[in-house]
């Protein structure tokens, strides 16, 4: 008996190592000191999980040679589409004239050769111009979600359960063993009566999920209690009849003794279960299984969402084709018009027309792109026929390594340039070629912290340079300590993470030489360093949120140190978050520039804002209203013509709604009282007065109308009027039409926009 | 003394000369917008005033007052047609170009911006072929201008990651000095939608606001256009230009217009029944008490407490009135309205029933 209690025990405390408890201290029955002791690890639990999913695959290897059904039989297929359209009316933009400007989208999602590939087409047009553009791009989460779900479908999550050893076994085993002890004591009690009804209450095991209540019905059912008390009366007549000295049928006493025995004897088992069913709970048994059952469970959804099991599966057992294969180490592959971002000083914000494709392996990657810059592609610049944008032929490479302490990587990048007008678009001419080298570099500190570290150094080349030249001079140009510190800039930042504070901070330095020229990034500014800091702060359980963000930048495009522009950026916010969304803000906002010549320093233009915001909202009845109300008091000064202006604004915002059922009533006003010196009408006073009503028409078409007044001091006075709709013809179609129109009541000067404006907007999908 | 007196009397008989000849080449520049960067040297125009195609080479020699010589660009041959032309871009493309071993030509080599100075452009143009006698072999014409480079277009509001409740937001940006009078500004806002980067967004996508013509560096949010939606990302961008050329774009900021705070995911087994004993399980109330019970008995007020475990079992003051009916309740509390709840501790919930009977169930407190 010690050994079989030594063997349980064992594996009873099989996820409970810690616990070393002594043999006889394993009690018959569970006791609530012996549960609490065994407690489960998941780590180890997942550990189990993973190697059972990874030993039933092996078992099972071939069911799963054909992952993709029907690929032979139609190797592209088309997954879904969708059309866009819509079209602006206005003369708000760079004509004098209204135009009307128009954008198309086609985007559709397909899979070729089992691999998930979205094909998009753009397009948009003004008067005298059009421009379209191609994207097709690599859907690499689907690839990978096609897969997993092959693999899910393949494992049956009850088998697998079963499979991984219960640490509650010997407890479970024991307390069966004690109830079946007991229980056979009552038969023996019973002169072996109950040797039926012991066998009908079936698998002990059961027990533990059994509800008592059930068990009680099944065996002291009314209709066997009715029974058993009618044969009890029965069964008294005749035992007086006998006492009596008359006749009496024995058998059928006999049979009435027997049965009565065995009531008793059942109601004599049912007491036990149900004592011993009460020892399982009050000890913690059940709750404890239950436990095991929740944290089992939990345990093998999250296996199943990791990704690093699940590609390991995919590439271990599923046969897939060389070029499948391949895709699962490509993070991305894009072909056409794509924006590219790494870091700020390699690539960031480069739109390019070509072809960009990332490969990935063990925490290696490589990233190669190539192709024609879009800078002033997009259409809206069109009517800016003599900017001179420096396009350019950009080809690169970037390697790089990731791992827990942190990440490397190494850019190298060249840039044919060249200039063109919107004229001459599409026609290049390179005048010039930049090579760009950068290395970043990321350190991960302690827990939460970061640093990361950049530098890169550009040269550039003419054509036809009279000293030095073609790409063997670059280089050497770029390795050669000349002129290092004018055409090299750096980074750095460090952020970090304090939680039990719910602080986080970073900062940041940076530095552009005036003779740094990177085409991969449009916004850089050469000549330009700067710092920053950044700082967030919750209190009082998240619901009050205090951040600080503040920037200097200095511009020096003078030979000397002393002749530069300095900006200086602060944000300082005060969040206090209430109860459904409703909120109260301040926010302190100065900018200002200034222009330094040796010791003389002038503040050239400043703006600063006081703002505070507040979101209200109450429910009474069945409406709802809001209230979001926002006051700010505002300075800036500015230079027209040469001449200073500024003005002091006190501003409001209001937006009041209220939700009757499907009615939605609105009342927007902003207001700007102005103290304005300067008699400058761009900053006078001004009143916009919005009042509307949203509404829902034959469940199809929702519309929302509005009348307007607005008012600039000096300038105009208009009313106006607002409609839009919003048509759901079926599932797959919309359309939306919007439309302003305005009335002059009073114009003193040339208004910035027209006085009609229409949208309209549909989307179709076509599968 | 001699040789002043031959340049002195070359120069009378050219300037005799180019009265005599009606036809010349005149070189149309303007410095303030193209006098820049390196690039747009080629934007001067050259107008030829002769009758017939010319065949010329161009050298255009950039000083600055304080170092003298900075670059020099000396094109290839190209035609002049007669009227107006703009330089051959493939011979300015193809050009030889040389930079002075000084700040100005280091930096101008690099990125082809002029740093701050005071510069002098000169035009030379060597006629190489002409069919008519009245062109002269030689031009020269200089352009003098002191170059300011305009500092970035830097956006202040709507800060860039921005969660703002105001659907009309105003726009406010630091423009790029020293600036010229006659420059304006172009606002555009676009919706960035899924997985898009803001920078695509801005280029390809139906802008909301397209508005040029702004003469200062604010801009209200325009009143003919429909409010911006809740949830939605915006992307927005400023560029500065002068009649018909952009000077700057400023970077691409975003913001995302937020009233309503999302629901957080809940707890999956929402509701947890309150026993007569306890069992051993641990249920983590995230933000929210939820618990059910049936009552046998009749409607009236819950009586109820919830007691801190960790603490000195004290009972928790604040917390709501609640009535239960007779069968089924369910009750939902929010816990951290309650403010007194404490993160990962445990707390006991009684609820007593009319004949005394107790309820109990045990929780963790988790932060939403």
């Amino acid at each position: 008996m010690k050994f079989y209690l030594l063997v349980l025990f064992s594996t009873c405390c099989f996820f409970a190592k810690s616990q070393v408890l002594p043999i006889d201290s394993i009690p018959k029955t569970p006791t609530a000191s012996i549960v609490h002791s065994i407690d489960f690890n998941p780590l180890e639990i997942e550990g189990r999980i993973q190697k059972a999913i990874l030993d039933s695959f092996l078992a099972a290897k071939h069911i799963l040679t054909q992952p993709f059904a029907n690929l032979y039989q139609s190797p592209i297929q088309l997954k879904n589409g969708q059309a866009n359209y819509s079209g602006t009316y206005d003369n708000a933009s760079f004509f004098d004239k209204p135009a009307y400007l128009q954008f198309a989208h086609l985007a559709s999602a397909w899979t070729v050769g089992g691999i998930p590939m979205q094909i998009a087409y753009k397009a948009s047009s003004w008067p005298d111009a059009f421009d379209g553009n191609i994207r097709v791009e690599y859907q690499r989460e689907g690839y990978l979600n096609q897969l997993k779900n092959q693999l899910s479908r393949k494992i049956d999550p009850k088998t697998l359960l079963a499979s991984i050893p219960d640490p509650l076994v010997a407890l479970k085993t024991n307390a069966q063993r004690a109830l079946s002890n007991e229980l056979n004591q009552i038969n023996d009690q019973y002169k072996n009566l109950l040797g039926q009804k012991i066998t009908d209450v079936g698998p002990l095991h059961d027990l533990f999920s059994q509800n008592i209540t059930t068990v009680r019905e099944k065996f002291l059912g009314q209709g066997i209690l009715q029974t058993f008390s009618e044969q009890q009366n029965l069964f008294e007549q005749l035992r007086t009849k006998a006492n009596l000295g008359e006749d009496i049928d024995t058998t059928q006493f006999n049979q009435l003794k027997k049965n009565i025995l065995q009531i008793e004897g059942t109601k004599k088992i049912i007491e036990v279960i149900e004592t011993h069913k009460k020892n399982w709970e009050v000890s913690g048994l059940l709750a404890k299984m239950k436990q095991w059952d929740e944290l089992k469970t939990s345990q093998f959804e999250q296996v199943m969402r990791s990704p690093s099991l699940l590609s390991n599966l995919v590439k271990e057992q599923l046969n897939l084709s060389s070029l499948q294969k391949l895709f699962l180490k490509i993070n991305k592959l894009r072909l056409g018009v794509n924006s590219l971002s790494s870091s700020p000083l390699s690539v960031q914000n480069y739109l390019n027309n070509g072809a960009v494709a990332e490969f990935m392996n063990k925490g290696k990657s490589a990233m190669l792109f190539i192709g024609k810059s879009r800078e002033g592609s997009s259409i809206l610049d069109m009517p800016f026929s003599n900017t001179l944008f420096s396009n350019s032929v950009g080809k690169g490479l970037q390697m790089g390594k990731q791992s827990k302490a942190g990440s490397f990587q190494f850019s190298a990048m060249s840039f044919a340039q060249g200039f063109q007008t919107i004229i001459n678009k599409g026609d290049f001419e390179k005048y010039k070629g930049s090579l760009v080298t950068s290395i970043a570099k990321e350190f991960v500190l302690g827990s939460h912290g970061q640093i990361s570290t950049e530098i890169s150094r550009s040269v550039s080349q003419y054509n036809n340079a009279s000293t030095g030249n073609g790409e063997t001079a670059g280089l050497l140009q770029l390795f050669s300590l000349n002129n290092l510190a004018s055409n090299t800039s750096f980074r750095l930042a460090y952020r970090d993470e304090l939680p039990h504070l719910d602080l986080t901070y970073q900062m940041h330095v940076k530095k552009t030489a005036l003779g740094y020229d990177n085409p991969g990034n449009p916004f850089l500014n050469s000549g330009s360093r700067e710092a920053g800091l950044a700082l967030r702060k919750h209190f009082m359980k998240k619901t009050l949120l205090f951040s600080i963000r503040s920037e200097i930048k200095e511009f020096n495009y003078s030979a000397t140190a002393d002749q530069k522009w300095r900006n200086m950026y602060s944000v300082i916010d005060v969040k206090w978050k209430l109860r459904k969304g409703q909120f109260f803000s301040l926010r302190y906002l100065p900018n200002s520039m200034i222009r330094i010549s040796g010791t003389q320093k002038q503040k050239v233009t400043f703006f600063d804002q006081l703002s505070a915001d507040g979101n209200f909202s109450k429910k009474i009845g069945s409406s709802y209203y809001n209230n979001y109300l926002s006051l700010f008091y505002q300075r800036n000064h500015y230079i027209v013509d040469g001449a200073n202006l500024g003005s002091s604004t006190l501003g409001m915002i209001t937006n009041q709604t209220v939700a009757i059922k499907k009615l939605l009533l609105y009342w927007n006003t902003q207001y700007n009282h102005s103290a304005n010196h300067s008699q400058f009408v761009y900053f006078n006073s001004s009143i916009n007065s919005e009042l509307g009503t949203s509404f829902g028409l034959f469940k199809k078409i929702s519309a929302t109308t509005s009348l307007s007044y607005n008012t600039i001091q000096q300038w105009y006075q208009q009313i106006g009027v607002r409609q839009t709709i919003s048509l759901r013809l079926d599932e797959g179609f919309d359309l939306n039409m919007f439309i302003d129109a305005r009335k002059n009541l009073k114009l003193y000067q040339p208004l910035l926009f027209g006085l009609i404006r229409g949208e309209v907007s549909a989307r179709y999908i076509l599968k | 003394m001699a040789t002043k007196l031959l340049i002195k009397i070359y120069i009378a008989l050219l300037v005799t000369i180019s009265f005599q000849a009606k036809a010349h080449i005149n070189v149309q520049f303007a410095p303030a917008r193209d006098g820049k960067t390196l690039q747009s040297l080629s934007l001067a125009q050259l107008v030829n005033s002769s009758q017939s195609v010319l065949q010329v080479r161009m050298t255009i020699k950039i000083n600055e007052t304080s170092v003298r010589e900075v670059a020099a660009i000396k094109t290839p041959g190209f035609l002049l047609q007669p009227g107006s032309n703009y330089i051959d871009r493939r011979a300015f493309a193809n050009a030889s170009f040389s930079f002075s071993q000084n700040y100005f030509g280091n930096a101008i080599r690099q990125t082809g911006n002029f740093p701050e100075g005071e510069y002098e452009y000169c035009f030379e143009i060597e006629v190489v072929e002409s069919k008519d006698p009245g062109i002269l072999p030689f031009y020269e014409q200089c352009f003098t201008y002191s170059v300011q480079p305009l500092t970035p277009l830097l956006l202040i509001n709507p800060v860039e990651g921005d969660e703002t409740c105001n659907k009309r937001p105003n726009f406010i940006w630091q423009p790029p000095l020293p600036l010229s009078p006659d420059a304006r500004f172009r606002l555009v806002l676009a919706e960035i939608k899924d997985k898009q980067d803001p920078i695509e967004a801005i280029t390809f996508n139906t802008p909301l606001i397209n508005q040029s013509q702004i003469v200062i560096n604010t801009l209200a949010f325009p009143v003919n256009i429909p409010e911006l939606k809740e949830g939605v990302r915006y992307a927005w961008q400023v560029t500065v230009y002068s009649d018909k050329t952009i000077l700057r774009k400023s970077e691409v900021w975003e913001f995302t217009i937020k009233c309503r705070e999302e629901k957080k995911k809940e707890d999956n087994d929402s509701y947890r029944e309150v026993k007569e004993v306890l069992d051993g399980q641990v249920y983590y109330a995230y933000g929210k008490l939820r618990f059910f019970f049936n009552n046998p008995y009749n409607t009236g007020k819950l009586n109820y407490n919830v007691y801190s475990l960790s603490d000195r079992q004290e009972s928790i003051k604040r917390m709501p009135q609640l009535q239960m009916v007779n069968g089924y309740n369910q009750f939902e509390i929010d816990l951290s309205e309650i403010g007194e709840f404490k993160n990962g501790k445990d707390y006991l919930l009684k609820v007593w029933l009319a004949d005394n009977k107790l309820l109990q169930l045990r929780f963790v407190f988790k932060e939403m």
